[in-house]
């Protein structure tokens, strides 16, 4: 059996007098990918959001390697390894491939050109850009330095999870990660699935329908989150 | 990265750029030097003036086009970085007025070094200004429309109450930026001149080289996205209009250069002045999109337009109405590269 790299011990997340999540537990084995399943409204998305940091539950626990934490903002659940892929993509259009696979934890110039002047090593991002998307076999992007929005929809998808994948270093969260996809891009992007759970990296996917089951990644072991409404 | 990249020393070949059609990459290379357009315009504009009219190119004119480019260049800067947020600044002309005023009053009658103290005040009170703005529009999150629009009828009435004549200013550092020049043959480039151009250079290498550049145009782009990876928006917009604040300090001294005389009533259309200049240079004015280039290149194109319409001899308003279509173009311009780029 795989080592467990993230529980969730009896999660509760209410807003107002409507309990959105009602004692969820679940563990989450490296590996692996986990799929959140359920009606609409059934509290799936705020499940995932307690997990990538965006919510703070009313009760319960998040483990991660067995240690709690407490994240109180998604940047404190990135800090921690878990990446959130999510399903507006988060990128800035403007900026290219690679700026944007490193937005926010830009690459620094050595010396104090990058410690003082916060120079960025543009040469540095551009050439990790490129080994990153070789290493998830990635061959529908032709440049690193073409802006994101000269990018199809599926190529945008390939991009915000090739940056999960790189930064997420436990594990990496998708809000229905196909869900705007056509049946190409969605196998591309399962695909990519399947690459980031080889390393050993757990996904959590968020599906938008109980019968969209179908399309999970052949191979990789799938269990179903104990979410109850 | 952090998680398993080789530190492999070969560099990966470059991909070609040779993706779709001829057109496209024309097409795509344009998109990517925003500054092309504007830069085109500009040469367009000086070669058929100086083919059409007598004195346009001459060194006198164009020495006094460059010269008159400081005062809203350096506004158009500040006005840049933080259109590029996604803001507009409808009060800068009057932070710079009031700056000025504050300088000029406080220096009343000094010269030389002695001016200094005055400077560096009005300095602080501009940067201050622009803090106030930062402050209200990044933690109540309100518009920066009408944050600005606020901000400018509050410091013109506070302008008129402070100072209500004309006050000249001693030579001094104050005046320093029009005194000093280098001449190269007959061409005077003075150190207002050199300034604006070094500010341009800096704050281009600012927003294109460093994390805090591309964290405004993350911001400007989408700032869920921003805060998401991570960026303290926040903090960007506050450290934007802060910095406008301080650019706004340079031209109230740039404007000294230009003339020792200020009152409350100068450059009352400063702040649409720069708005056009940053707009003909190719900034996007939903943000995200644009470089400080373009600005200076845009307040240049309209100088280059009223002297070389009056070198021509045609009636100054139809310079406005040229001023206008430029705006104009420049926006559609810029609508259509966006809706190509959903």
């Amino acid at each position: 059996m795989n080592e467990t790299v993230m529980e969730a011990r009896n999660i509760v997340k209410r807003y107002g007098h409507v309990t959105a999540v009602n004692g969820a537990d679940f563990d989450l084995r490296a590996g692996e990918v986990l799929a959140v399943i359920g009606d609409n409204g059934a509290g799936k998305s705020s499940l995932i959001k307690v997990l990538s940091g965006d919510v703070i539950p009313d009760a319960g626990e998040v483990l991660l390697e067995g240690q709690p934490v407490h994240f109180k903002s998604p940047h404190d659940a990135q800090k921690a390894g878990i990446e959130t892929v999510y399903q507006d993509l988060a990128m800035a259009p403007a900026l290219d491939i690679a700026t944007n696979l490193f937005l926010g934890r830009e690459i620094k110039r050595k010396g104090p050109l990058g410690s003082v002047l916060r120079m960025i090593d543009t040469k540095e991002m551009r050439k990790q850009a490129r080994q990153q998307m070789d290493e998830l076999g990635i061959t529908t992007l032709q440049s690193i330095t073409q802006p994101v929005d000269s990018l199809s929809g599926g190529q945008r998808q390939t991009v915000a999870v090739a940056r999960a994948a790189a930064f997420g270093r436990k594990v990496v969260i998708m809000d229905e990660p196909t869900a705007a996809l056509g049946v190409r891009e969605s196998q591309g992007v399962l695909d990519l699935i399947k690459r980031i759970t080889g390393t050993g990296i757990p996904v959590v996917r968020h599906l938008p329908r109980p019968w969209y089951g179908g399309s999970f990644p052949a191979g990789a072991p799938t269990s179903v989150g104990g979410v109850r409404t | 990265m952090t998680r398993s990249l080789p530190t492999a020393e070969d560099e990966a070949p470059e991909a070609p750029d040779t993706s779709g059609t001829r057109a496209a990459t024309i097409t795509d290379r344009i998109f990517r030097n925003p500054v092309l357009g504007p830069l085109g315009a500009l040469i367009i504009l000086v070669i058929g003036f100086s083919v059409f009219t007598e004195n346009f190119a001459s060194v006198d004119n164009t020495s006094l086009i460059l010269q008159q480019s400081v005062v809203v260049g350096t506004l158009a800067l500040g006005q840049t970085i933080i259109i590029l947020t996604g803001g507009i600044d409808l009060a800068n002309g009057a932070i710079m007025v009031l700056g000025s005023l504050v300088m000029a009053n406080l220096a009343l009658g000094d010269t030389g070094a002695a001016q200094l103290p005055a400077i560096l005040v009005g300095f602080a009170l501009c940067a201050g200004l622009g803090l106030v703005s930062g402050l209200i529009i990044s933690r109540l999150g309100l518009p920066p429309f009408i944050v600005t629009l606020g901000m400018l009828t509050i410091i013109q009435a506070t302008s008129r109450l402070y100072s209500k004549q004309t006050i000249l200013v001693e030579d001094g550092p104050l005046t320093f930026l029009s005194k000093g020049g280098f001449l190269f043959g007959q061409f005077q480039i003075t150190v207002g001149v050199v300034v604006v151009l070094i500010s341009v250079a800096v704050l281009h290498f600012a927003l294109t080289r460093t994390s805090w550049g591309r964290h405004v145009y993350a911001v400007g782009n989408n700032d869920l996205a921003a805060k998401r990876t991570g960026i303290n928006v926040r903090r960007v917009l506050l450290s934007v209009y802060v910095l406008a604040g301080v650019l706004y300090g340079l031209a109230a001294l740039q404007a000294f250069g230009r003339s020792p005389a200020t009152s409350a009533n100068a450059f009352p259309t400063a702040n649409l002045d720069t708005i056009t200049a940053v707009v003909i240079g190719g900034t996007s004015l939903f943000g995200g999109r644009g470089t400080v280039l373009g600005s200076y290149l845009g307040a240049l194109i309209v100088l280059v337009l009223q002297s070389g319409l009056t070198q021509a001899g045609i009636d100054p308003l139809y310079q406005n109405i040229v001023t206008g279509v430029l705006v104009i173009a420049a926006v559609a311009l810029d609508a259509v590269t966006r809706r190509k780029a959903r």
